[in-house]
């Protein structure tokens, strides 16, 4: 021992064997812990992820978290139907009362349940679909609803997402929840490539492999949400240590988009929109004597989704709020018609269903460039549900010719 | 962080048990040495790790010939190496490129493309232990006879990222006994050690969100929270850096092995000669040792040993960071140290006085000696121009 270590009064007092006893327990029991609580629903009362109990506030649901969600949702005899996609699908600017899904579950009925796993900025098939595609084991008549940008140029993610969100994906696959899908591999193969020089990638697979067997993370977000929150973060500010259960959702219904602030919003977004439109020309209109070139959407959904889920998949293709439309000229608004088109070709090309909702929707139906109001969430629930139905109707869910009760 | 990396957690799970469960000294020789080449390369890269390769065999090779001459050139080498990876960007770009503004740009693009991204890892806690070792080759210590156990001093993992930096006189006799036997009660210790320092780091951790987030608001803040600032800014350092240490202490008692304490309540010091003897010690004796007393110390009168004490403090700001502030923050703590350690005799009778209320106030002379270091956390962490603002908006008044 060196010469000048004096041993402190926790060093002369410590009992070794019954410490070390002691951590090896107490390690095992936070294990058991974590696996016994994440199969237990924490959440009180959900309605969706919302951004004080999601990814934004460091407030990361586990695969067994959502499984233990869905077994409360959900009901086997029933049709489960999952809401993933972005804040428009999760109901961004509407309180949850009058959210999309709360709409969709309105005009589907009794029939059905609806799970709003849908968050602000997520992509079509990230955490939503990752769930899904988990949850159909548990849940054989299962629906995946999500949605997309118009785009058949534009791709629609990796298949394990975002950095923010890969995290799910890699916890699914981790603990062998996913499906065999070879286009997937093949892509994740190529992606592994890439990322083999990005510490955060590697620490990511590190992170999730110690924590397939051993759960800390459940234990740790059911305390989070429970008791009390360790993380400090910016959105939480002067609050940040109580546990997630005391906030209540903070989005407010908002009015729809007045005249005063579309105008203001076009110096900056119709440019986006026009870039937009002619990004998407070479899979709408081809050059002349040019064959249209391979489609990003249709290949990306091929490689995210494994083909099981695909046909139970439901895309809406969402427009932007017309009234920037109407700023356009009638070629670009024309282009911008069939590029819609284009994409829910793409998309059924590619083996999901596909529906542009937004047809019927005017600009009093919008909280600002994409969101929807209230009255707009109601009307894309009625767009969507007949396409739900006819789906559970296709796939054997619900027999032939009952349409449920839903809305008359 | 190394340690709160999950690669590091299955690293850890491979380790231990290995060198816990095999009680022969050569076969946990060997696993202390594959856990160390394994975690330097990991973390370094091949790129990081061959210069402190070469600079470890040119450290061992010199030490085994005890020549002065060839110890001095390879101490030479070592320094040469530190300046050239971690300061040759700031002396071209920030003091050349200060003299003349148009080769600032230049410089730094020509140099961005020579030198690495960035130094080797840890290369600063590798030249000063190898320096050590040097040095007290020259003066006539053993020197480590057997390569493994010189690569073991050179490369001990717990101790590469972040201290504390070691004394082969004191490392190898512990590292000798940590091989022949680990008890329970060193695991036990080293857990418990780990333990207290990943909670620091937690607390460190959420108070450097914290303190991110406000930063660049500073401004923005009313009086008290800026002092409030300050106290986090202070705590953050001292937990992030101290939890560091206790973990890397804990994880070479793990081995059995004791590694001296780096940290000893520096936050209670009633002076700044005290609060150096507690914070960081083995870089502040380290500076002591090798920069200070060979310049001359406290020998050569009150004017050179404030002389020398600014240069020691110099270089430790300079050490911890190539930039303008790191080295104007160790200025900053000499300045302060030549005034705590002079100001009786220059004073007279009013500084008698003084030192007298100190005595009797113990709790006025502390306070001072935090308040005096919780400043100089802003010259440490903030640009010059920066620092010296904030320091102007504790006292009131407004940003803009």
């Amino acid at each position: 021992m060196n010469e000048s270590h004096r041993p402190g009064l926790l060093e002369r007092s410590l009992a070794p064997w019954p410490l070390l006893l002691g951590v090896v327990t107490a390690f095992l029991a936070c294990c058991l812990a974590g696996r016994v609580l994440g199969r237990r629903n924490c959440f009180d009362r959900f309605d969706r992820f919302h951004y004080l109990m999601d990814y934004i506030t460091l407030y990361y649901p586990t695969t067994s978290q959502v499984q233990s969600l869905a077994r409360e949702t959900f009901d086997p005899a029933k049709v489960a139907v999952i809401v993933g996609g972005n804040s428009i699908m999760y109901g961004g600017g509407s309180d949850p009362e009058h959210m999309f899904t709360r709409y969709l579950q309105a005009e589907l009925g009794d029939e059905y349940r609806v799970l709003n796993l849908a968050m602000p900025g997520e992509m079509p098939f990230e955490f939503g679909a990752t769930a899904a595609e988990f949850l159909v084991r548990d849940y054989p008549k299962l629906i995946l609803v999500t949605n997309t940008w118009i785009g058949p140029g534009t791709d629609a993610g990796d298949p394990d997402g975002r950095p923010e969100l890969r995290y799910f994906f890699e916890e699914a696959r981790a603990r062998g929840l996913l499906m065999d899908c070879p286009e997937r591999e093949a892509r994740l193969r190529e992606l592994e490539q890439q990322r083999q020089k990005d510490p955060s990638a590697l620490e990511l697979k590190a992170q999730l492999r110690v924590d397939g067997p051993l759960y800390f993370r459940d234990l740790w977000n059911v305390f989070t949400y429970q008791h009390l929150t360790t993380v400090w973060c910016n959105p939480l500010a002067g609050s940040w240590w109580r546990p997630r259960r005391d906030y209540p959702d903070p989005d407010k219904l908002a009015p729809p988009v007045d005249e005063a602030t579309q105008r203001s919003l076009c110096g900056t977004y119709l440019p986006q929109l026009r870039a937009q439109i002619e990004g998407n020309r070479p899979y709408v209109r081809p050059a002349p004597g040019q064959a249209l070139p391979p489609c990003p959407l249709e290949r990306s959904v091929k490689a995210c989704l494994p083909g099981p889920l695909r046909e139970r998949t439901l895309v809406l293709v969402n427009r932007c709020c017309p009234y920037f439309l109407e700023q356009l000229t009638p070629q670009e608004r024309g282009l911008y018609g069939e590029t819609v088109l284009a994409t829910v070709q793409a998309l059924e090309r590619a083996g999901v269903n596909a529906l542009d909702p937004g047809r019927s929707l005017s600009t009093r139906h919008y909280g600002d460039v994409v969101h929807l109001t209230a009255e707009g969430g109601r009307r894309m629930a009625e767009e969507a549900a007949p396409k739900v139905r006819e789906m559970a109707r296709r796939l054997g869910y619900v027999a032939q010719g009952r349409a449920g009760p839903g809305r008359k | 962080m190394l340690f709160l990396t999950y690669w590091f957690v299955l690293f850890a799970c491979v380790v231990y048990p290995l060198y816990w469960l095999v009680p022969v000294r050569a076969v946990r020789l060997a696993v202390l040495l594959s856990a160390c080449a394994v975690f330097h390369t990991h973390f370094a890269g091949p790129a990081g790790v061959l210069p402190i390769a070469v600079l470890a065999v040119l450290t061992y090779a010199a030490g085994l010939t005890r020549s002065r001459t060839f110890c001095s050139l390879v101490i030479a080498a070592c320094v040469l190496a530190l300046v050239f990876y971690k300061y040759t960007t700031f002396l071209l770009v920030e003091v050349v490129g200060a003299v003349r503004l148009e080769w600032r740009d230049s410089l730094g693009g020509h140099l961005h493309d020579l030198l690495p991204s960035a130094p080797p890892l840890a290369i600063s806690f590798f030249v000063f232990e190898f320096v050590h070792y040097l040095a007290d080759v020259c003066r006539g210590s053993p020197s480590i006879k057997s390569p493994l156990h010189f690569g073991a001093y050179a490369i001990f993992w717990p101790s590469i990222v972040a201290g504390p930096v070691k004394r082969y006189q004191d490392f190898l006799p512990a590292y000798k006994r940590g091989l022949k036997r680990v008890c329970a009660h060193d695991v036990a210790v080293g857990l418990v050690r780990v333990a207290v320092g990943l909670v620091k780091k937690v607390v460190a951790d959420n108070l450097t969100a914290w303190l991110t987030y406000w930063g660049p608001h500073f401004d923005k803040l009313d009086v008290l929270w800026r002092w409030y600032f300050i106290a986090c800014l202070s705590t953050r350092v001292l937990l992030d850096f101290s939890g560091y240490s206790d973990m890397a202490i804990g994880f070479a008692r793990m081995h059995g092995i004791v590694l001296a304490e780096n940290f000893r309540w520096p936050y209670l010091a009633r002076d700044l000669a005290s609060f150096w003897q507690r914070w960081h010690i083995s870089l502040s004796t380290w500076i002591r040792d090798y920069v200070y007393i060979p310049l001359g110390g406290s020998r050569c009168g009150p004017v050179r040993k404030a002389l020398n004490g600014l240069a020691a403090f110099a270089l430790c700001g300079f050490w911890h960071g190539a930039s303008w502030n790191c080295l104007a923050w160790g200025i900053y703590n000499g300045i302060g140290l030549t005034i705590c350690s002079t100001y009786r005799r220059l004073l007279g009778r009013v500084g008698d006085g003084l030192a007298t209320r100190f005595e009797r106030y113990p709790q006025v002379a502390w306070a001072l000696t935090l308040l005096y270091v919780g400043i100089g956390m802003l010259i440490f962490f903030y640009p010059v121009e920066r620092s010296l603002r904030m320091m102007g908006l504790l006292l009131g008044g407004t940003g803009s």
